[in-house]
């Protein structure tokens, strides 16, 4: 379409060229162009975090059989009852298919090429303090930024970092331990509460939930394990990154979080991982299970490599994250920013069972170049007087595909449930889409829910506004997007919405819609 | 004579498709359907609901000649399909049947009337194919009736073409029998400057899937589709759209509402999908239910699929009871419970109904929705 229509559908601006010098103000005879050339350019930005780090893996050879789970449970030192879990959960994804409803286009992983254990070798001796930990390691950490050694401490929080599968350092373990509470890798919670991983551990996602959630159970590597005891507010922000590092490595993690009676957390998880030409897969798992006047915040940035701007390479992010609020008045808060991976799949959700309980999802996905995005939450309602908030904020730029599929489900003894649905699409280009698709199952008179909807794009009308304030076209967008993200970036804490807001500002300078 | 051999088979995996994912018709793939029987044309007089327009009836999908009254650009033939239902993805079987085509301006609504009957269960279906050339105006109902408490399934399908500024009504409405499955389908392409509106009305039925495919082909198409039902005991209404804008400007609305009484089930699927370069796309699509019953259940699916970006496209979807306030407004006014809420009950559905032109139409649907409605005589007496 030319500029002149354009103009003739945009009064302000057509009246601002009208005027003498009026097109001045839009720094171009042709700003809808200008703004576009800007915005391709910065959307170009390169990945800044992609680097690999060379470090002698111990890796279990391709492909996937039994013996392949029995080497990575050996590799662990697994006890019997785990391995035959690992076992069934095998046989049992024999038997199913890749699922299709997924409004996604992606070439299927080929799991005879995937490496589903790989371990830094320097971990089998085991080190037992950051000072034994392989230096190598530690660069990467500092080029991510990872605040693990003393800035762990500044920051006041405990990373328990993993890398390529294993965890190799943890902090604050000590000051956890005093108020009862185990923060640690699943593997060794495996050795020293296995009581507590074994009553948990595939109660909210059993292993034979989805597809990727039964490879998962079959092959998982590690992860964190945390558990708070009753009555216990956890007195820091536990935190943990995960980093695809060797070549080819499958990144599948389980996470468990326990929060007995009257227990509080809040859960930070962060990714970045190098760049590469193939398609990984992070198939990861985290189970929550919050009990009575519990209550569990779980937060993640997530930028995994995206794939080039030809759409070539990037992370298959396959994720299933459940949390169950199963005491009464318990409470389960997700909040997510995706900016990373090709392709997304992840569907955080709340299972409300408690009377009274609260399930929250907070949401900003952003879509850029060739990724695609099919992420949103289920909130079941079983139990009386339950609610549920999700606020979801889409933003698609070049030919990106954002697509929020929730489902709200009110079962039918959940008397007087609430439900309030807000998802917003921002759209920056026209070779983006943004598409919703809500799924709203009521079962229950008494129940409320609500959905609302908006699609819309940065108006040149506001940028205009910005631009004739002497605001950059750049900053206004900043501006813009971060005031349509707001209500989610309030939901984390406070180091992640500083994160957050980087993070946007490095994929969405100067662009328009 | 048609013979309605059709293949049941289709009818056993539908429900494994996420189009279909809500609406298990199953059942029917063991029904053994018989051909069509004699039937008493007396009862097609007692719904030639406005004696005085253009009549078209078929029993069982056959044309019933005699008791039809055919004005110019009705025209009735065998065996002919229009192709704009094979744009969709719809999988309601096709078959033949006699079809009506309409064309020309009609200064009055042409009746279609079908009904399925038989003591045994019959399947049959029904198509219309609409033509609106250049300027020309057609208003159709189409009211579709089974007689008999059998497991007939009715499939009917209308195909719409609305050439340039031309002007397309169509009511639909699904009354009689609460054990009869209906299937039916409604494909519309628009060119520009067209105007299309749709009416569904669902008061019948044990099953009835309504199928909407629009496509919005020329610039400046306005379309409204809207849908009403209410619903008792085993009864289960899925309504299905998917509008499709093809061209810049379009303007669409899809209104669906009802009320479930006992256990009945709603099932919403509406897909706005807008293509690339259709900018200025207004759309919107609003579910709203109200349950009555601890056992009714509804599902809504109101999507957006949007790959341009100057669009406004929203969507919405509320389910609850009935609102407690105004109750007790109507209740402070010395009207008792039980007449409060049918009054806003029937408040609610009949917004749907004023919309419709016709008098004599709505007149019949109104009377219908009363015997349907909890209460409904009690509205009689107030109103008529």
């Amino acid at each position: 379409m030319n500029n002149q229509a354009n103009n003739i559908n945009d009064p302000k601006k057509a009246v601002a060229e009208s005027l003498p010098g009026g097109g001045m103000l839009l720094s171009s005879s042709n700003p809808v162009e200008e703004d576009t050339a800007l915005l391709k350019e910065t959307f170009k930005e390169k990945y800044k975090w992609g680097f690999v780090t060379d470090i002698e893996a111990d890796s279990a050879p391709p492909g996937l059989d039994e013996s392949t789970i029995a080497f990575i449970s050996a590799k662990k030192d697994e006890p019997e009852w785990l391995l035959e879990w690992r076992l069934r959960a095998y046989r049992h994804w024999l038997t199913m298919e890749e699922p299709e409803w997924a409004h996604l286009t992606y070439n299927k992983p080929n799991f005879d090429e995937i490496i589903f254990y790989s371990a830094p070798k320097s971990l089998a001796d085991g080190p037992k303090s950051l000072d034994e930990v392989d230096p190598a390691l530690l660069e990467t950490y500092k080029k991510l930024g990872i605040p693990l050694a003393e800035h762990a401490a500044l920051a006041g929080v405990a990373v328990d970092a993993v890398f390529d599968s294993v965890s190799v350092g943890t902090t604050f373990k000590d000051k956890l331990e005093e108020v009862g509470i185990i923060f640690c890798p699943i593997s060794e919670a495996v050795h020293s509460h296995p009581e507590l991983v074994k009553k948990y551990l595939g109660t909210i996602v059993p292993y034979s939930d989805n597809y990727y959630a039964t490879l998962n159970s079959a092959v998982f590597t590690d992860g964190s394990f945390v558990y708070i005891p009753k009555g216990v507010k956890c007195p820091m922000d536990l935190s943990t990154y995960f980093r695809i590092n060797a070549k080819s490595t499958g990144q599948f993690e389980r996470t468990l979080i326990i929060a007995e009676e009257g227990a509080s957390v809040s859960y930070l998880e962060g990714c970045t991982a190098p760049m590469r030409d193939e398609n990984q897969l992070h198939a990861a798992v985290v189970e929550l299970i919050a009990l009575d006047d519990a209550d569990i915040k779980y937060s993640t940035v997530q930028n995994w490599y995206p794939g080039d701007e030809n759409g070539v390479g990037g992370i298959y992010n396959f994720v299933t994250k459940r949390g169950k609020c199963q005491g009464d008045r318990s409470r389960i808060t997700w909040t997510q920013v995706e900016t990373g991976s090709a392709v997304t799949w992840k569907y955080p959700s709340c299972i409300l069972l408690g009377d009274d309980s609260v399930g929250e999802f907070y949401s900003v996905a952003l879509t850029n170049n060739y990724q695609q995005a099919d992420t949103g939450t289920k909130m079941i309602h079983i139990g009386k007087n339950t609610k549920s908030t999700i606020i979801s904020k889409g933003i698609s730029a070049g030919h990106g595909q954002n697509i929020y599929r929730g489902l709200v489900r009110i079962q039918k003894g959940a008397e007087n449930a609430r439900n309030y649905t807000q998802c917003d699409s921002m759209l920056m280009g026209d070779r983006c889409g943004a598409h919703t698709f809500p799924y709203i199952e009521v079962k229950n008179k008494t129940a409320k829910a609500e959905h609302e909807a908006s699609t819309s794009k940065i108006g040149e009308d506001q940028l205009f506004y910005c631009n004739q304030r002497g605001i950059s076209t750049e900053d206004a967008i900043n501006m813009i997007v971060n005031g349509f993200c707001k209500e989610v970036f309030r939901e984390l804490p406070m180091e992640f919405a500083v994160e957050a807001r980087r993070l946007l500002e490095v994929s969405l300078e100067s662009s328009v819609g | 004579m048609i013979t309605t051999a059709i293949d049941n088979s289709v009818f056993e995996k539908l429900h494994k498709t996420e189009a279909w994912m809500f609406t298990n018709v199953s059942a029917l793939s063991k029904i053994d359907f018989a051909c069509p029987s004699e039937v008493d044309v007396s009862v097609i007089a007692t719904h030639d609901i406005a004696p005085e327009n253009p009549f078209v009836v078929f029993v069982n999908g056959v044309f019933q000649e005699g008791c039809s009254r055919i004005a110019d650009g009705i025209s009735v033939n065998a065996d002919t399909h229009g192709d704009i239902a094979a744009r969709g993805d719809s999988l309601i079987p096709r078959g033949d049947s006699s079809s009506v085509s309409i064309t020309g301006t009609h200064a009055v609504t042409v009746h279609v009337l079908q009904i399925v009957t038989g003591d045994v269960p019959v399947a049959c279906f029904g198509n219309v194919i609409v033509h609106a050339a250049e300027g020309e105006s057609i208003s159709l109902a189409e009211t579709h009736i089974a007689l008999t408490d059998q497991n007939h399934v009715f499939m009917p399908c209308t195909e719409v073409v609305a050439e340039q500024n031309s002007n397309v009504t169509i009511v639909r409405s699904i009354r009689g029998s609460k054990e009869a499955y209906h299937l039916g389908s409604l494909h519309v392409a628009q060119h520009e400057s067209s105007t299309v509106q749709t009416h569904t009305i669902t008061l019948g039925g044990k099953c009835v899937r309504n199928e909407v495919y629009a496509y919005l082909d020329g610039e400046h198409c306005e379309s409204n589709f809207d849908g009403m039902y209410m619903l008792g005991k085993d009864q289960l209404v899925d309504n299905h759209l998917r509008v499709e804008h093809n061209e810049p400007k379009g303007n669409s609305r899809e209104f669906y509402k009802g009320v479930l009484d006992e256990n009945a089930k709603s099932v919403f699927t509406g897909r706005i999908y807008v293509k690339e370069d259709a900018h200025q796309t207004d759309a919107k699509q609003t579910n709203q239910n109200i349950i009555l019953c601890d056992d009714a259940s509804c599902t809504a699916r109101p999507q957006l699929e949007i790959y341009a970006d100057d669009v406004l496209c929203t969507h919405g979807a509320t389910t609850g009871e009935i609102d407690e306030e105004a109750l007790l407004y109507l209740r402070s006014r010395g009207i008792p419970k039980d007449a409060a809420r049918t009054l806003l009950i029937y408040a609610f559905l009949n917004e749907s109904l004023d919309e419709l032109t016709d008098d004599g139409f709505r007149t019949v649907l109104v009377d219908e929705l009363l015997s349907n409605l909890p209460g409904g005589n009690f509205i009689r007496t107030l109103y008529l």
